[in-house]
């Protein structure tokens, strides 16, 4: 059985010795949601809440992100700026890459030093 | 729901051991104010939830509920809407009370079912020996007897206060006047000492009564008449 958004998240909570009401208060958000959230009563919430949950848990966002299906918005604002991208994304999608794929082109970009972070100015 | 009589000292225990038994788990002290979620949640393993109980169950006084099956407690979402503290609090360690005490005694035919076993707590019921049980198990839980006596110690001294009047002879603050009218400052006095800010007054005042600490003894007062012909 796949994780659902809200034992991940309860998980995440206790692990970081947080309350519910706790990290309600944190998120600005109703008990009663939280805890409709965690008991998966209700869909995941939107991307820029469960990125102020990451924040208030201290722990990665994707982790949260990748189990509630939704997408980093940095990464949705990057995508829509840069067309090429997505066209990438959709012919990936289109043959079906795995994660063994995405490793690999991972390390690919990292050898052939694609991007301008981490390159030394001469 | 049935349950076999218990003594006070026996629930006691189990709130004591259901202390110790958080502070082994988690390495964290179980002082005043006592975590009551973190020991539900951490310290039992159980699930937290905050709902809607009074539509849900179609009763318009229920205050919490454990559910066994799931190893859920929930607590009626006007609990939390209403933030008051204290109510909440005892309202979660009654219902952790529930889990120690009674778990085991939900009718075994009503366990086949994932909603059916759980155990409803109502306003209307606080008097069942079931009910009496968790309320007087919430009460140890949140106020240990030692915690509770070194604050009434510090305030007060060590003799318990005996009450005799209902209301105050002083008319102004000249000085402590031990009576009725004054329970609320005694409460509030004890719970300031003690870090009790989880607890209600309400509950601090049954609490002293139950160790002794405050004697009530206005049935026994002289009316007015009778005290100023003393004089």
């Amino acid at each position: 059985m796949t994780e659902t958004f809200g034992k991940k998240l309860r998980d995440l909570r206790i692990h970081s010795e947080i309350g519910l009401r706790e990290l309600a208060r944190l998120i600005d958000k109703s008990a009663g949601y939280l805890s409709d959230v965690e008991h998966d009563h209700v869909s995941p919430p939107s991307e820029d809440v469960i990125l102020k949950i990451a924040a208030a848990l201290n722990v990665d966002k994707r982790e949260l992100l990748t189990v509630a299906q939704k997408m980093d918005p940095e990464l949705s604002i990057y995508v829509a700026q840069e067309p090429q991208a997505a066209d990438f994304l959709r012919m990936a999608k289109e043959k079906e890459f795995d994660r063994a794929d995405w490793e690999r082109l991972s390390k690919l970009a990292e050898a052939a030093k694609l991007g301008k972070v981490g390159k030394k100015k001469k | 729901m049935k349950v076999p009589w218990l003594s006070k000292d026996t629930i006691s225990d189990a709130a004591s051991w259901l202390r110790a038994q958080y502070q082994t788990t988690t390495s964290r002290p179980a002082t005043p104010p006592i975590p009551v979620e973190d020991i539900i949640e951490r310290g039992l393993g159980l699930k937290l939830g905050f709902t809607d109980l009074r539509k849900k169950l179609k009763m318009d006084d229920v205050l919490g509920a454990t559910y066994v099956n799931d190893k859920l407690i929930c607590v009626d979402q006007s609990l939390v809407d209403n933030e008051n503290e204290g109510r909440l609090c005892f309202t979660f360690a009654h219902e952790a009370g529930h889990w120690v005490l009674h778990r085991e005694f939900i009718d075994q035919p009503c366990r086949t079912g994932d909603d059916a076993a759980y155990i409803f707590c109502r306003i209307k019921d606080a008097k069942k020996p079931v009910e009496w049980q968790a309320d007087y198990f919430a009460s140890c839980l949140l106020m240990p007897e030692k915690e509770v006596k070194r604050a009434f110690t510090k305030v007060f001294g060590a003799d318990p206060l005996v009450l005799y009047n209902e209301k105050s002879c002083f008319a102004g603050p000249i000085c402590f006047d031990p009576c009725m009218q004054n329970w609320p400052l005694i409460a509030a006095a004890v719970k300031e000492a003690g870090s009790f800010s989880n607890v209600s007054k309400q509950a601090m005042i049954i609490r002293l009564q139950d160790l002794g600490l405050v004697k009530n003894e206005v049935r026994m007062r002289l009316t007015w008449e009778e005290c100023f012909a003393l004089f």
